[in-house]
């Protein structure tokens, strides 16, 4: 397996910065996901994690860094916190929610998937 | 009176105008209490929408946390007449029409969005509505959840009400449901929530 780099995009819409890094075992997904469609966006990026975590038994930190995402990315994001907890299940992995800070919104979005995938996730303003 | 208004939008790298057709619209452009921040009423792109987006946040930036609101309900209410509208660009039947409008007052921002629908989706609209206003925040919050694990787990599920309660969770208010001009087929129908200053840091 190679990578998953993809660079923040800031077009018709916003597509956020994919950086998943197989020397470090970090994986990070920051910026804004502001999309019409995002199975076309969000696809890839399940497919290659769940090749990861198919075939990888390493200890990872996973960080969520989102300034924005409409509700369309909600699904995509509750997709990526279920392959989550299914690998912590067999590795010990840490799941960061980071928020900007004062928004409690977004704050309150990352307590909400801690809640719907049952899985230890430490929230963290930016 | 002149019912032609041009609209500006300034973003950090241009500027665009929106040249609109507005008759029901006149009475409050020219209220002196409330401010508009955006007002159009045409077909929806792509283009269009990012560009209202980028003025929208550029414009309540200094409104920081409230701004961010703002902006996300404009996003899902726009993302509605995406899905309902029944009226459609002359020149480009992708491009559904619909109007959008913010405004701000002393006290609060008011978002809307309308558009023609058929009757059975004004319906649905309608029963969505009036089910998410019946529900206080913890039970939003529980059933959009419940929305969103249906929506992942179903690729077929659309999950359509879940722009309208994040839209509830978001402004802490009821969404106001109105319908105009209705016929056996279509309506005109809006979706006005606000966002209290107060509230908000």
């Amino acid at each position: 397996m190679q990578n998953l780099l993809i660079p923040l995009a800031e077009g018709e819409f916003t597509t956020p910065n994919i950086h998943f890094d197989l020397s470090t075992y970090v994986f990070e997904i920051k910026g804004e996901s502001f999309l019409e469609n995002t199975d076309d966006f969000y696809t890839p990026v399940t497919d290659w994690l769940q090749e990861f975590t198919d075939t990888y038994s390493d200890a990872i930190i996973f960080n969520f860094k989102f300034a924005y995402y409409n509700s369309s990315s909600s699904k995509s994001i509750l997709k990526i916190m279920k392959i989550l907890k299914k690998y912590s299940k067999k590795v010990a992995i840490e799941v960061n929610w980071f928020y900007p800070t004062n928004n409690d919104d977004l704050l309150q979005e990352g307590i909400d998937y801690q809640d719907m995938v049952e899985m230890p996730i430490k929230m963290r303003e930016f | 009176m002149d019912r032609h208004t041009t609209i500006t939008i300034n973003t950090m790298n241009n500027t665009s105008f929106f040249y609109i057709y507005a008759p029901e619209m006149i009475h409050k452009l020219n209220n002196a209490e409330e401010h508009v921040v955006l007002y159009y009423h045409g077909p929806f792109n792509n283009q269009i929408i990012s560009e209202m987006s980028q003025g929208l946040r550029h414009q309540l930036a200094y409104t920081k946390q409230m701004g961010w609101k703002v902006f996300s309900i404009f996003v899902e209410l726009v993302q509605n007449i995406y899905f309902y509208a029944k009226e459609y660009n002359i020149y480009n039947q992708n491009e559904p029409v619909g109007i959008v409008f913010v405004e701000e007052s002393e006290s609060a921002f008011e978002i809307t969005a309308a558009n023609f629908a058929s009757i059975e989706a004004l319906e649905r609209i309608r029963e969505k509505c009036e089910h998410i206003n019946r529900l206080d925040n913890t039970q939003l919050r529980s059933y959009k959840n419940e929305l969103l694990m249906r929506a992942e787990e179903d690729p077929t599920y659309k999950g359509g009400n879940i722009g309208l309660v994040q839209i509830a969770l978001l402004s802490q208010e009821k969404i106001d449901f109105q319908t105009k001009f209705q016929n056996n087929h279509t309506a005109f129908f809006s979706l006005t929530t606000t966002v209290k200053k107060q509230t908000t840091s």
